[in-house]
């Protein structure tokens, strides 16, 4: 199938807007570019709903209309698409028309009539409107490749990763490949010729007589038994299967609670931190009184802090000594020398003399400064021992700078460990409020009952495992009492013609199914593998590899192997653009390994993806026709910003290009009043490089610049 | 890069067993192609569609298809 032209009418803002996309071989690609806000998202949502119906919109009743429409006000909403499809070798041209009625109830709600959808087949004998249009529709685009067909670049990591559970995206994987594949047509027709084949089987020996009647008997009772087991162990399996997700779930939630902390644990943890507290509090408490204590002892203290100056003053006193003015000798050898009445100089001192009252006036003199002296003296002594006691205890570090260090740093020590001691406390107390025990003793139960549940399971397996071998082994004796009734029967070369041609037919089938599961899902596998290699620009084989390779395994999941070898998870370990690269390559390889003729419409393919990945994104999903091997269409939402740096590949590649603008852009970024007074969003056929006065804009934040203008 | 369709899968599954088939190859290719083609028609039941298949293996057979 490939889109030739689309048509909104009342569409959101996209009233009168048709696009055209190119279908030719040396240029697949069609190039929308569109601001954000400018209709990108409109036109997938337009495009799906026309295709799928209001079921596949993400919203369970959205508005389709504009949302300026009023209230109460109804509108015929319609989507018009044409396209071309092959079908049994040949190619036929199609309109698909769906409309609705839609009336807007309230600022937010609408009300829909019924749909309409009418397809009309164009042909040279005339156009055929075609009954059961959903029929034709479905078998055209399966729903279940929705999201191949017509993706959102920015959602684009969802169908592989993100918001899906690991379940979920092995079914999407699972049912993408097999709806591309095939293998659901397969299957129905394996379905079809079992029936039949048994309905000829019963037929031929309705012919044989009574003993091969008998054994077909038999061997349809085996069948029906067969197929009765077989249903079931698909029953229990299907509950095994809902029983470990349910294991996993309990498991992750109680991981998660217990990953808050044992109870027990913590009220030991908490016991402990107010324990420490206590200490720390003790010891802070004995420091203070240390503190108050070396304040007190102030002799110390004050050597402490006075003793430069008690040093300074001790070196003048010490001179004062060695010079001898202190302790002063002179008042007692004066009052010798009046007692002898001789002085020193051998002179007379007798009474009278004028020298004896000389040396009386002396003594007069020294007798006055002799306290001074004295007390000089005394402070000569004690600075002497007080600095010497200084000195010692300095030595032995018991100065009052030295404890007044270790004090600050005993001081800082305790207050660290109260802290660490209380955010201990803090941590556990907050811990113990998050904990909600009567969850986990609930989960603990649910857990324990689905272990039970599960090996009740794995136990009715087993038995049945063990009485489909033993009805299989029954059978295989049956047939055989079958087959060897059916030589001795006569006269039933037709009925056993018919009914090997049956059995014939199914055999093909079965191996035919077997052989397309195997080699398709492993043809996608490597194909994938070398598209996400070339995007990402890996290349396992040379140093410094980030991927080894990325494969779907058995259970329909998409991994992701590192360099090392480990299993990296695409949800978490990849970055945004090897998840874009991987879901595409994806999408890719399914394609091409089916050889699909589908349109690809891709929002956004490329969201901020830049430098090299996003030059090869683009250049492995817009290869021509002819380098690609295979015929496809692909159509891709651009904003301007995805455009910038891939303008060339995008010139070379592009059989068809336009952009989308919308009115409300003005004046703020485009260049030209349109002179509307409601909002709403016109095409122009402007490429990517190019403007006209319904583009133009100020900043021209995608496109290279000089582009020319064009009406 | 694209691998064989489930139609050539068929093809080359009966065209590889010349002697099982011998004689009515062609015959078994049509046959499955037509009820691949019924399949994807949705147009019928699958009550009546296996209805049809065994009408045309049963004209098959009465052509005489020979086995080998």
């Amino acid at each position: 199938m490939k889109l030739q032209r689309l048509e909104f009418r009342n569409f959101k803002l996209l009233d009168g807007v048709v696009l055209e996309f190119s279908d030719r071989h040396d240029r697949p690609l069609t190039v929308i570019r569109a601001a954000n806000g400018s209709g990108k998202t409109s036109i997938l949502w337009g495009l799906t709903w026309a295709l799928y119906g209001q079921g596949a919109l993400p919203l369970a009743s959205p508005r389709l209309g504009p949302s300026w429409q009023a209230v109460g006000a109804p509108m015929v909403v319609q989507v018009i698409v044409n396209f071309t499809h092959e079908h049994l070798g040949e190619t036929a041209k199609y309109t698909l028309t769906r409309s609705v009625e839609e009336t807007p109830i309230s600022e937010n709600e609408v009300e829909h009539k019924s749909e309409i959808l009418q397809l009309t087949r164009h042909a040279e004998a005339g156009d055929q409107i075609l009954k059961d249009a959903d029929i034709y529709l479905r078998e055209m685009f399966p729903i279940r490749l929705k999201d191949t067909f017509l993706t959102d670049g920015d959602k684009v990591q969802g169908f592989i990763s993100g918001s899906h559970d690991r379940k979920e995206q092995q079914e999407r994987v699972k049912q993408a490949t097999r709806s591309v594949l095939g293998l659901d047509t397969l299957e129905a027709v394996q379905l079809d010729i079992e029936s039949v084949e048994k309905k000829l089987r019963k037929e031929l020996a309705a012919e044989g007589g009574k003993e091969l009647e008998e054994a077909e008997a038999a061997l349809a009772a085996c069948d029906a038994e067969l197929e009765q087991l077989r249903t079931r162990r698909n029953s229990v399996e299907l509950e095994r299967s809902r029983i470990d997700d349910g294991i996993r779930d309990v498991e992750t939630e109680l991981a998660s609670l217990r990953g808050i902390g044992d109870i027990e644990l913590l009220n030991a943890q908490l016991e402990t931190a107010k324990r420490d507290a206590g200490n720390v509090e003790a010891d802070m408490a004995g420091l203070f009184i240390q503190i108050r204590g070396l304040l007190k002892s102030s002799e110390l203290f004050s050597w402490g802090l006075a003793e430069t100056r008690l040093r300074a003053g001790h070196r003048v006193l010490a001179d004062l000594a060695d010079r001898g003015v202190i302790p002063g000798h002179s008042i007692g050898v004066l009052q010798d020398r009046l007692e002898l009445r001789e002085c020193i100089c051998g002179e007379s001192l007798a009474d009278g003399t004028t020298h004896r009252e000389h040396v009386m006036s002396l003594l007069d003199e020294q007798a006055k400064i002799s306290q001074e002296r004295e007390r000089l003296t005394a402070t000569f002594h004690r600075t002497r021992s007080g600095l010497s006691e200084f000195d010692e205890a300095k030595n032995d570090g018991r100065d009052f700078d030295t404890v007044r260090k270790q004090v600050i740093d005993r001081h800082v020590d305790l207050s660290d460990r109260l802290s660490e001691v209380n955010k201990r406390r803090i941590d556990a107390e907050a811990k113990m409020e998050g904990i909600d025990e009567a969850r986990i003793q609930d989960l603990v139960k649910r857990l324990a009952q689905y272990r039970q549940d599960l090996l009740d399971r794995v136990e009715q397996l087993g038995a049945l495992d063990r009485d489909i071998r033993a009805k299989d082994d029954e059978r295989t004796i049956t047939e055989k009492r079958f087959h060897e009734a059916q030589r001795k029967a006569t006269g039933i070369a037709k009925a056993e013609a018919r009914y090997e041609i049956a059995t014939d037919l199914r055999r093909v089938l079965d191996e035919t199914i077997r052989i397309v599961k195997s080699n398709c899902v492993d043809a996608v596998s490597s194909r994938m593998n070398e598209l996400f290699m070339e995007i990402v620009g890996s290349n396992p084989d040379l140093a410094g590899a980030v991927f080894k390779r990325v494969a779907i395994n058995e259970s329909s999941e998409i991994i992701v192997e590192s360099a090392e070898g480990a299993l990296l998870n695409p949800d978490f370990e990849l970055n945004g653009a090897s998840q874009r690269a991987l879901t595409l390559a994806f999408i890719w390889a399914l394609m091409e390994v089916a050889s699909r003729v589908a349109p690809r419409v891709i929002d956004t393919p490329l969201g901020m993806t830049s430098g090299g990945v996003k030059q090869r994104m683009v250049n492995a999903i817009t290869l021509p026709v002819e380098e690609h091997g295979l015929d496809y269409q692909i159509v891709l939402l651009l904003t301007p910003a995805e455009i910038r740096d891939i303008e060339d590949l995008l010139h070379e590649r592009a059989g068809k290009s336009q952009t989308l603008s919308c009115s409300k852009d003005y004046p703020a970024e485009l260049k030209h009043d349109w002179g509307v007074s409601r909002p709403e969003i016109r095409v122009c056929r402007c490429g990517h490089d190019q403007s006209c006065a319904t583009c133009e804009r100020k900043v021209e934040t995608g496109a290279s610049s000089g582009g020319a203008s064009r009406d | 890069m694209a691998v064989s369709s489930p139609q050539e899968v068929l093809k080359d599954q009966i065209f590889s067993q010349p002697k099982r088939y011998e004689g009515y190859h062609e015959d078994l290719v049509e046959i499955l192609q037509s009820a691949l083609t019924a399949v994807k028609a949705l147009d019928e039941t699958p009550a009546a569609r296996r209805a049809r298949l065994g009408e045309v293996i049963r004209a098959k057979a009465n052509q005489a298809v020979v086995r080998g």
